[in-house]
């Protein structure tokens, strides 16, 4: 708390003007990273192992969720434990809400991919229409973070959605699809860094692209090396992320790493 | 706009490069590419079948939560080998938990579907 009132007092504002959600840091695309993997493998365990279906176990995974955006929404400041424990909710929900419509309702996955698009660009733009500004900066207020979140959502139905669509339908395996993605983040942050591309849309994209490399980085940890992978399967793979994500929140949660105050409008 | 042409541009080009390197050096799938070693699979199923004979559906049920907990799994390594012959034993594994889970299973849905996906692992390209 003392860090909080320092860096508030010293930029000349009150901490109720601290912004709600974390700066973008290399910690916080590390644990990013790792939180889709778990997303992923978590979701798929759950369905299998539960043995209650699809639909029952959707269901009451969206409803963990909700309570912990309740938990994230009461805090009006960053706070790790809260926002990355909504991330990997939302990260399993969203792969849920994906294969649901796949599986359960037969949508093809380019119709998923595209439908999620245009969501997420309808979401932008009231979001924009409504805010004046898109800044992940200046989340300040709860109606901005409800847009936060909801876009939130739609880059991960959207990134598990793509991610799905090139490792199948165009029959690349989960290591070329690493590959390619990890490609895409690499030009996009060279535009970034040395093009001017702008930081709020890069930032986006390279949300959405880390969906499907989280999800090929934990397909080569689980994999059997019969496939190329590495055999440690999916439940030693999600404790190990779970792992280092607590670990890494931890860190977070004593250096105040992601804490900022919020900035522009 | 000229936001969008960039970013449209910083992820076409990689795409592009990955595109023709694939082309030119990977080259396509093979239609009978191999899915990898399925006896560890056919074991299971076999024993579900073994089971299903004695007419223990609620055993065999269990048992082929087995199989589609080891489908599921090696789903990501094996599908892109060979999608059609992955998709066909998948389509034959759909209807066998079917079988075994709709209202009460009977041996004259259960033994057929078992039967059908037991000849999907055996000969998965189809030849």
């Amino acid at each position: 708390m003392t860090t909080l009132s320092a860096m508030a007092v010293g930029t000349g504002d009150q901490p109720s003007t601290l912004n709600r959600v974390p700066k973008v840091t290399f910690d916080f695309w590390l644990i990013k990273l790792m939180a889709v993997t778990m997303g992923e493998t978590a979701a798929d365990y759950l369905n299998v192992n539960l043995g209650i279906g699809l639909t029952n176990t959707s269901l009451i995974m969206t409803a963990v969720l909700a309570v912990a955006l309740v938990l994230q929404f009461r805090q009006k400041r960053y706070v790790p434990w809260s926002y990355w424990l909504a991330v990997v909710l939302i990260s399993v929900v969203g792969t849920l809400v994906t294969d649901n419509l796949v599986d359960n309702f037969g949508v093809p996955l380019i119709v998923t991919a595209v439908g999620f698009t245009v969501a997420l660009a309808a979401t932008f733009a009231v979001w924009y229409g409504s805010e004046g500004t898109l800044s992940i900066h200046s989340i300040r207020t709860t109606r901005r973070e409800a847009w936060y979140w909801l876009a939130i959502l739609f880059t991960f139905a959207l990134g598990t959605a793509a991610g799905d669509l090139v490792a199948e339908k165009f029959g690349l395996g989960y290591f070329s699809t690493g590959i390619l993605f990890g490609m895409i983040i690499a030009s996009l942050s060279l535009g970034y860094f040395f093009l001017g591309l702008d930081a709020i849309l890069g930032f986006w994209l390279v949300y959405i692209l880390t969906r499907p490399l989280g999800a090929s980085f934990g397909d080569l940890l689980s994999q059997t090396p019969e496939y190329g992978g590495f055999g440690l399967g999916t439940v030693i793979t999600s404790a190990m992320f779970l792992g280092a994500i607590v670990l890494i929140v931890a860190y977070m949660s004593v250096t105040h790493d992601g804490e900022e105050p919020a900035v522009g409008i | 706009m000229k936001q969008i042409l960039l970013a449209t541009a910083l992820i076409l080009a990689p795409v592009g490069a990955f595109t023709a390197f694939n082309i030119y050096f990977v080259g396509t799938a093979q239609a009978d590419a191999s899915l990898g070693d399925l006896s560890p699979m056919k074991a299971i199923i076999a024993d579900v079948q073994k089971i299903a004979a004695t007419g223990d559906f609620k055993a065999a049920a269990t048992r082929v939560t087995d199989w589609e907990t080891a489908w599921d799994d090696a789903e990501a390594g094996m599908r892109p080998l060979n999608p059609d012959a992955w998709g066909k034993i998948d389509a034959a594994s759909d209807g066998a938990l079917k079988s075994l889970r709709r209202g009460t299973p009977t041996a004259a849905t259960v033994t057929p579907a078992l039967a059908t996906l037991m000849a999907a692992l055996t000969n998965p390209t189809g030849k």
